[in-house]
């Protein structure tokens, strides 16, 4: 175990994987001199050279495609987005192509392609710079899809989708680089895909949460610990393949459920797991689940309305008392 | 039976009351028409009667609280009803109000059924008096454990009984003679069965349903036998109040529960009453059975219990019947009144059931 931040454990997980296996490759916007925005790939030019980390053009469309392409000639790309907002310019490349190739091969095209990259608000980055995308990719069949929300897991979850055979986005938080947390150093150190973490233990009701959500709920819980109610939170971490199981058993056990995530509340993944809940555990629902998320409004450039827009801690807690009927 | 005392409306405008005092500590007997509180709204203050007389059992708001019109504020019970370990909380109480509909999340109904308790009797805490998973937990109070039914076990020896002649079809059949405690023993039984032309009731549910009230024929059966008891009160041994029961049939034996003061429903609530029972139990000396579902007609139902008489409403089927020469299929209903001969006459029985049918017939008159 290291202690390191959650851009680092980015980084060494892809420097690890790319001195293991020749044919991991990472491209992106600005990734060669500067080593990415966030300094996700730092250093990895100097030890594997510019052929290896690749600067793109402005042209999200163009090196996603090639990444697929290459993908399919038998390379390992890891494709980094500068904001996950930017996958947008490149829909059809991700939906239309990356998504369905191995389908349309019928399997016999891999498609070890990852592409990562950031989102969320936290740094006034304004309207298109601080969207969550994770519902759409959830929504499309085809790409697999990961939200870590620890250093531990950007690795562990980073590291399963370089060695999946079939397409990967993980998507990181910005606010998250900066945490730091323990890693294992084990070089096949691995989170498989659809096994949700059960973040604290709790009897009373379910937070299920994503991303920076996962640390606000623990800190709820805590409060509402001193209060006498026991709160159980669960982190997904990847939301497909999605962990409905550990959800239900948990719902099960608490009878109440609160969804909490930074994307937009309507048809936001809040809605999808609520439905799963209400479709396999209904009759031990003791009240209506609860989702929380972002108010149906673009997200502002301004810090204070940034957080008017997104749910706050406060929210959390109303929420599971809510369920309580408290 | 434990009643509940609920902050009264006095006056058009009110939404709540202010109990100013309470004349009697709980525990203390109390009587019909005399002072049991004092309250205030913003316009008057007034003395309010208590309803029954009993014991006070518990009173759940004191003196200077406001309470919202309708909701509970004591419960008066006999000395049975009095609570023995009667940890104060501040949720579960008891309620036996049939006017109000309960509702209860689906955690708490799977928890209440699993422990054999009934929900209805257990006023909620949740939103809007919904009943939540920990009022069911915390239901201790006698009256909630009350709503267990009584074990009804069957006597060993049937009895059997004499052969009655009657006009109308009637067969009599022995009985299996069940003996619980406290409750009359049903020495004898016969039965009467007549077929109902129910083709006017159908007009009227299929006219009904373009206004969304779903009813049936099964439900204007029922209706039909609560307005003609009025009429002929020993089958509900003489008594005013209408406490129908509804059978629901089990495995080898069947259930009873009670909709009480029958006489004050309409139609359509009635018809919900007998679709989606509530397990209530309580004392009914006339019961209906909805056998139609079941598609059978030769439904005889050993009368149990204190029960007098059963109405069973059967299956339809199509008679063909000629009128102006023309020949056509009219939808039948079996209708079985299965009644106990020691209380009551069969012609008077025949002439009841035949009443039933003479208004399903002609359901206009089922309005009047």
């Amino acid at each position: 175990m290291s202690e390191k931040s959650y851009a680092a454990a980015i980084r060494d997980t892809m420097a690890q994987e790319m001195r293991r296996d020749a044919k991991v490759f990472v491209m992106g916007e600005d990734i060669e001199i500067l080593g990415g925005i966030f300094g996700c790939t730092k250093g990895l030019a100097e030890e594997f050279g510019s052929e290896r980390v690749r600067n793109t053009p402005i042209s999200e469309s163009a090196f996603i495609g090639s990444g697929l392409g290459a993908a399919c000639a038998g390379m390992r790309p890891i494709v980094e987005l500068m904001y996950m907002d930017f996958s947008l310019v490149s829909m059809d490349q991700i939906i239309n192509q990356v998504a369905k190739t191995r389908y349309i091969f019928g399997g016999k095209a891999k498609i070890p392609l990852v592409i990562r990259g950031q989102q969320g608000v936290g740094r006034g980055n304004a309207a298109t710079h601080s969207q969550s995308m994770e519902a759409v990719f959830m929504h499309f069949p085809g790409i697999k899809v990961a939200m870590p929300s620890t250093p531990a897991d950007a690795a562990g979850l980073l590291r399963a989708a370089i060695r999946d055979d079939n397409p990967t986005i993980v998507i990181e938080h910005k606010q998250l680089f900066v945490m730091k947390g323990e890693v294992p150093d084990d070089p096949d150190f691995i989170i498989p895909f659809g096994k949700a973490k059960i973040v604290r233990e709790g009897s009373d009701a379910t937070v299920i949460a994503t991303h920076t959500y996962v640390h606000k709920a623990l800190e709820i819980a805590e409060k509402l610990a001193a209060e006498g109610i026991s709160v159980e939170v669960i982190d997904p971490r990847t939301l497909v393949p999605f962990d409905t199981e550990t959800v239900i058993n948990s719902v099960k056990k608490t009878g109440r459920a609160v969804i909490v995530h930074e994307a937009h509340k309507t048809a936001g993944i809040g809605a999808e797991i609520a439905a799963q809940i209400m479709e396999n555990v209904f009759e031990y629902l003791d009240a209506p689940v609860i989702r929380l998320g972002a108010k149906q409004c673009p997200l502002p450039f301004n810090l204070g309305l940034e957080n008017a827009v997104v749910p706050q801690p406060e929210d959390i807690y109303k929420a599971v008392r809510r369920t309580l009927w408290l | 039976m434990i009643k509940t005392v609920i902050m009264p409306k006095q006056g058009l405008q009110m939404t709540e009351g202010v109990i100013t005092k309470w004349f009697y500590n709980a525990g203390d007997r109390v009587f019909a028409n005399k002072p049991l509180f004092q309250m205030e709204t913003d316009k008057l203050t007034i003395d309010i009667d208590a309803q029954c007389d009993g014991i006070l059992l518990q009173i759940i708001r004191n003196e200077g609280e406001t309470v919202l019109i309708t909701e509970p504020i004591a419960f008066i019970g006999s000395e049975e009803d009095i609570i023995q370990d009667n940890p104060v909380t501040e949720t579960v109480l008891s309620a036996e109000n049939n006017s109000l509909v309960i509702f209860a999340t689906p955690r708490a109904k799977r928890t209440a059924s699993e422990r054999g308790i009934n929900y209805k009797n257990i006023l909620g805490s949740g939103y809007n008096g919904i009943v939540i998973e920990r009022d069911i937990l915390n239901a201790k109070l006698a009256d909630v454990i009350n709503t267990i039914p009584p074990e009804v076990k069957p006597a060993e020896k049937p009895i059997l009984m004499q052969k009655i002649n009657h006009t109308c079809q009637s067969e009599i059949k022995s009985s299996k003679v069940n003996q619980p405690k406290d409750i009359t023993v049903n020495s004898a039984q016969a039965y009467h069965r007549v077929k109902a032309d129910i083709t006017g009731v159908l007009k009227l549910t299929n006219n009904l349903k373009q206004y969304g009230i779903n009813t049936g024929a099964s439900a204007a059966a029922a209706y039909a036998a609560i307005k003609t008891i009025s009429s002929y009160p020993h089958m509900n041994g003489d008594s005013k109040d209408i406490n129908l029961g509804i059978i629901i049939p089990c495995a080898d034996e069947y259930k009873i529960t009670v909709i009480n003061n029958a006489e004050c429903l309409t139609l359509t609530t009635l018809s919900e009453s007998i679709n989606i029972p509530d397990i209530k139990h309580g004392n009914t000396v006339f019961a209906f059975a909805d056998f139609g579902k079941f598609d059978t007609d030769e439904s005889f139902i050993p009368l149990r219990g204190l029960l007098c008489a059963i109405l069973t409403a059967g299956a339809v089927s199509e008679v063909p019947a000629v009128s102006n020469g023309t020949l056509f299929l009219r939808p039948m209903m079996t209708l079985t009144l299965t009644y106990d001969y020691n209380k009551i006459n069969d012609f008077y029985a025949s002439e009841f059931l035949q009443h039933i049918k003479f208004l399903i017939e002609n359901p206009n008159l089922l309005f009047i």
